[in-house]
């Protein structure tokens, strides 16, 4: 194998040569059904379609086409690439089509990448799930400012944690896990207040937009791989000019969690194309919403000036009541 | 409000050119995904039980019927509200 991506809630992804791929499939027993092989080689066609495709040790082939997407076979090693962002597997996970192939596989498991935000604070483990500029990063950067343990401000990992509980037949507790070895915030006062002034981290300053970029440390304990998730915030947009000075919490309808999960999803997942991966997404979905409680949030710049009392505040007001 | 005819021949439109996918969670709410338009739709379970009968290709009268049933309202009541959520559904989905 040339490459292995590993998570503990989906399955192993391994990208192989065309060699490789040749023997798994001349044995496929040596694949469990947790393991996916992802393969492929640059078409010359007269279009010059970049395809892929991968196949699962249960049997069964799934064929992409993704315009982005190209997966080049060089020196005996196979290195993914895309039109929009030249991307190396083994780089930090960004690529669109990287996460377009890996979310086909483990949804055969329940897991899928979603766009959100989890944190342990006040011993309830939080899953934030807002449309961008919503107020997701102050979240999370006040999670951390409260004593709290950030496991992702952007994209991760939802689903089962045990990897012998197949969805559907033991239902478990899903969890979020880091998919990046790195924590991004966009440039603000709240930023700079929370991120500099408060924790005094020494962020690094993107090159391309100008991002404050913290690595994450997994030796420290404020930054955990997995939490189980409690509760689930729904972030309502509100942008800095308008934040209120209090941060205000609704009640919220599974339905609106639902609505939210799968905007911040590949939505190509929840579509009647792919009725049996919807299946297992939607079970994860539920078991979700029937085991948290759940609530709407618009951020005010309480979180910038009391972000533990304010955290405290929000986490007693999704166990019940409100604030 | 658009008339009786084209409300039910919309619903059925929708379901039957798969324009819309339809997520059902267990209380019986759920949303409609529409890839096209680029929405998420949050659909009560009015609203989820009205597109499940139009999806079994009933006329505007069987699903007024079995929503005047199920949700304890008059059958002219039922048949104006299905109309009004067709049209609420066409103005957010932006249908051609």
């Amino acid at each position: 194998m040339d490459a292995v991506f590993r998570s503990t809630i989906g399955c192993d992804v391994f990208v192989t040569s065309g060699k490789a791929h040749s023997y798994a499939e001349r044995h496929p027993s040596a694949i469990t059904d947790r393991q996916f092989i992802l393969t492929g080689t640059h078409r010359s066609t007269a279009s010059d379609t970049p395809e892929a495709s991968f196949s699962s040790g249960g049997g069964g082939r799934v064929w992409i086409a993704e315009g982005t997407c190209v997966i080049l076979d060089a020196d005996g090693s196979s290195t993914l690439a895309s039109r929009e962002d030249n991307l190396t597997l083994g780089r930090e996970m960004s690529s669109r089509a990287l996460r377009i192939m890996i979310d086909h596989a483990w949804s055969s498991q329940g897991s899928f990448f979603l766009h959100a935000a989890a944190y342990r604070v006040f011993d309830s483990g939080i899953l934030v799930l807002a449309p961008q500029a919503a107020g997701k990063s102050i979240l999370s950067a006040a999670a951390l400012a409260a004593g709290g343990a950030l496991v992702s401000d952007d994209w991760l990992a939802l689903g089962c944690p045990s990897r012998h509980d197949s969805v559907g037949q033991h239902p478990c507790r899903p969890v979020a896990e880091r998919m990046r070895t790195f924590f991004s915030w966009r440039p603000s006062e709240a930023t700079k207040v929370l991120i500099l002034d408060h924790l005094g981290l020494e962020p690094t300053s993107a090159p391309t937009d100008g991002r404050l970029i913290v690595r994450v440390d997994p030796t420290k304990d404020c930054y955990p791989q997995v939490t189980e998730i409690n509760q689930i915030w729904v972030l309502c947009p509100a942008t800095n000019d308008e934040r209120c000075a209090r941060t205000n919490t609704e009640s919220t309808s599974p339905a609106n969690v639902l609505q939210a999960l799968i905007g911040g999803s590949l939505q190509s997942m929840w579509r009647y194309d792919f009725p049996q991966l919807t299946q297992n997404l939607m079970r994860t979905a539920q078991t979700l919403i029937n085991t948290t409680s759940h609530m709407s949030i618009k951020t005010g710049t309480d979180l910038i000036h009391s972000p533990a009392d304010t955290m405290r505040k929000l986490v007693e007001a999704c166990q019940g009541g409100g604030i | 409000m658009i008339d009786n005819e084209k409300c039910a021949w919309i619903l059925r439109d929708l379901l039957s050119t798969r324009r819309l996918t339809i997520n059902q969670l267990d209380d019986g709410t759920g949303v409609a995904l529409d890839m096209a338009g680029e929405n998420i739709l949050v659909l009560n379970e009015v609203a989820m039980r009205i597109l499940a009968v139009f999806n079994e290709e009933a006329t505007l009268d069987e699903a007024a019927r079995a929503v005047s049933l199920e949700f304890d309202v008059d059958f002219e009541r039922a048949r104006m509200d299905i109309c009004r959520f067709a049209e609420k559904l066409t103005n957010q989905i932006k249908m051609p």
